[in-house]
């Protein structure tokens, strides 16, 4: 990482190769599939090699959980320059999975993704952190700057809406 | 549905990788280079490489993407491998898995994990300790745990993980178990442990419960077994010390659990429309949120690295334009003490003078918690200044030798009065009092802290 801190390209190449698939997993889920994905991981990657001279290691934030830190904001960002643009937009449709958009999805793990996607933020992040990154409940609270409390009630939420729209989908 | 059915499906929900040549894009806009013209030449290798990609298409060629996916069993689960492998993953075992065509790689970083594979091109389960490689057979990879320090059963950062060792024990057909110290071929009926260090071991015969081949694996799915008693009088001892890791491992997971239920209370708390105050607070809730363990704190938003603004709560709040700008001056000036509070206690915690200067509150209180005290002295603060605040426990004399953990948890559980005192200073003590009940506590942060060590 000493290399990757003083500017060194293929130490920072190493670091992409090695973090850019949990970065891509939590901006796909955070995001759902589309091109801005990639732009929003090149952005993190971009933050990091920026940033990386301030990095603390021996802080408390592992290093895999500040580039995931740093990618959960540039998410949460992106979305509300998209729920700034939306607001002219016709309503969204309801958060719920109906039983038939999820025949139409013809399988579970479309129906997860369609669910996880209509999380409101900031359930979606606190949920992705919390279960596909298997970040702690004050990791996530740093992450998305809250106490710990706050993250707790929101993965929990989170787990709620996601047990409502799915349990009425596969009922 | 049920928690676990509901971790069950979102377990479902896999990623693509990332795209090819992502990190030389990353790279490129990271350090990019002066733009050059393009030759007749380029444009020449160009039109060929797009002849080549469209004659590959046609012909079926083009490599297909190869399919992930990733696993943390919170029961026995099945997974399916492609085309020629399935596994059988044990409660807590975690897998990643890529299979592209009928070449498959896992990764097994923990737990317990039979696997049936038939014969075909290669098929390899990597481990923390070392590999598997498989020719077509059915065994069992177990990767026997690892120490777990107490942060992390506390629920705080990882990282304290210690290698353990990997049990490969093989029903039938043979397979290669290698790492950088050696490999060795094990065939049915054997076993080869690998431990830290060390090359794989010689196989040796595999206690009968052990090399028993499972049935079928969704009989064996349903079987319950019970891994703790599983031919554990067979057991030699690096066997033993393995399961004994892994017994570790499963505590783990109800710590995580215990967290879980923790949130969950505190939303049904805070769901309850009845319960959701906080403040004013009668004599009764104090005397009620003690009993349940529980510190309910309403605070301004000071924990950031720079002072909150009052935002959006001026509405919620309905705050004129002086009074607004008076509650912005108490946010910064509440925001200033409490940093200044902190920094004096972290550098008497830590000695780290340049982190003080560096950290916000919350980062500051937070490693205040983690090196000088612990997860669980942390909750038993919390918990007396309930009491305390109850009238059930009488606080601290004033000279009391507190340690500097206490003290900044003593601290930060005093900003939300603080602030009102502030505000009582500038607009008056009822104004104060009625802004902080308008919305039952103030508006910008909230916290319960709950769970008593018996909970």
């Amino acid at each position: 990482m000493e290399r990757a801190r003083r500017g060194e390209p293929e130490a920072q190449r190493a670091l992409v190769e090695r973090y850019q698939r949990p970065v891509f997993a939590l901006l796909h889920r955070y995001r759902g599939p589309s091109a801005e994905v990639e732009d929003l991981a090149q952005e993190t990657f971009l933050r990091v090699f920026r940033e990386l001279p301030s990095f603390r290691p021996r802080g408390r934030a592992r290093l895999s959980t500040w580039i995931l830190t740093i990618a959960t904001r540039l998410a949460i960002d992106a979305q509300r320059r998209a729920d700034v643009r939306s607001r002219h937009e016709p309503d969204p449709p309801a958060a719920v999975v109906s039983p038939e958009r999820l025949v139409e999805r013809k399988s579970a793990a479309a129906a997860v993704a369609a669910a996880v996607s209509d999380l409101p933020e900031p359930f979606r992040a606190a949920l992705v952190l919390r279960v596909y990154h298997d970040r702690s409940y004050r990791e996530i609270a740093d992450a998305m700057e809250c106490d710990v409390g706050t993250a707790k009630s929101r993965v929990s939420r989170a787990r709620r809406r996601l047990r409502e729209a799915l349990g009425e989908g596969m009922a | 549905m049920t928690e676990d059915e509901l971790d069950q499906i979102l377990e479902t929900y896999e990623v693509p990788e990332p795209p090819a040549g992502f990190a030389d894009r990353v790279m490129a806009a990271a350090h990019p280079r002066p733009a050059r013209r393009w030759s007749a030449t380029s444009w020449g290798v160009l039109a060929a490489a797009a002849v080549l990609a469209l004659a590959l298409a046609l012909v079926g060629l083009w490599p297909t993407r190869p399919v992930t996916g990733a696993l943390h069993a919170r029961r026995r689960t099945e997974v399916t491998l492609g085309a020629r492998g399935v596994a059988v993953a044990e409660n807590g075992a975690r897998l990643r898995w890529t299979v592209d065509g009928t070449r498959a790689e896992i990764e097994q970083s923990e737990g317990d994990v039979f696997y049936r594979v038939s014969p075909g091109q290669p098929f390899v389960v990597r481990t923390p300790e070392g590999d598997v490689r498989v020719r077509g057979t059915c065994f069992r990879v177990e990767v026997l745990e690892m120490n777990v320090s107490p942060q992390l059963f506390a629920g705080a950062a990882a990282g304290a993980l210690v290698a353990g060792a990997v049990v490969v024990s093989v029903y039938e057909g043979e397979v290669a178990v290698q790492n950088e110290h050696g490999e060795v071929s094990v065939e049915a009926g054997e076993r080869s442990v690998i431990e830290p260090s060390r090359a794989p071991s010689e196989p040796s015969d595999a206690p009968a419960s052990l090399a028993r081949r499972p049935r079928d694996p969704q009989t064996e799915a349903a079987r319950d077994e019970t891994p703790a008693t599983r031919g554990i009088d067979e057991m030699d001892a690096p066997a033993l010390r393995a399961r004994l890791r892994s017994v570790a491992a499963r505590s783990r997971e109800r710590a995580h659990e215990v967290e879980r239920l923790r949130g969950l209370l505190d939303d049904a708390e805070l769901a309850d429309p009845g319960r959701s105050r906080f403040f004013p607070a009668s004599p009764a809730d104090l005397r009620r949120w003690a009993d349940a363990c529980q510190l309910r704190l309403d605070q301004p938003p000071v924990m950031g690295i720079e002072p909150g603004r009052v935002g959006e709560h001026a509405e919620t709040l309905e705050l004129d334009p002086a009074e607004a700008r008076a509650v912005q001056d108490a946010i910064e000036r509440a925001h200033s003490s409490l940093t200044e509070d902190l920094r004096a206690l972290y550098v008497e915690a830590t000695g780290d003078v340049d982190g003080a200067a560096a950290l916000s509150p919350r980062a500051m209180l937070a490693e205040i918690r983690d090196k000088a005290g612990t997860a669980e002295q942390h909750r038993n603060v919390m918990h007396r200044i309930a009491r305390e605040r109850a009238g059930l426990e009488r606080p601290p004399p004033a000279d009391a030798e507190l340690s500097p953990s206490e003290r900044a948890v003593r601290r930060y559980a005093r900003v939300g009065d603080e602030f009102q005192e502030r505000l009582a200073r500038a607009l008056g003590p009822e104004r104060a009092r009625e802004l902080r009940a308008r919305d039952e506590g103030w508006p910008w942060a909230r916290s319960i802290f709950a769970g008593c060590d018996d909970d």
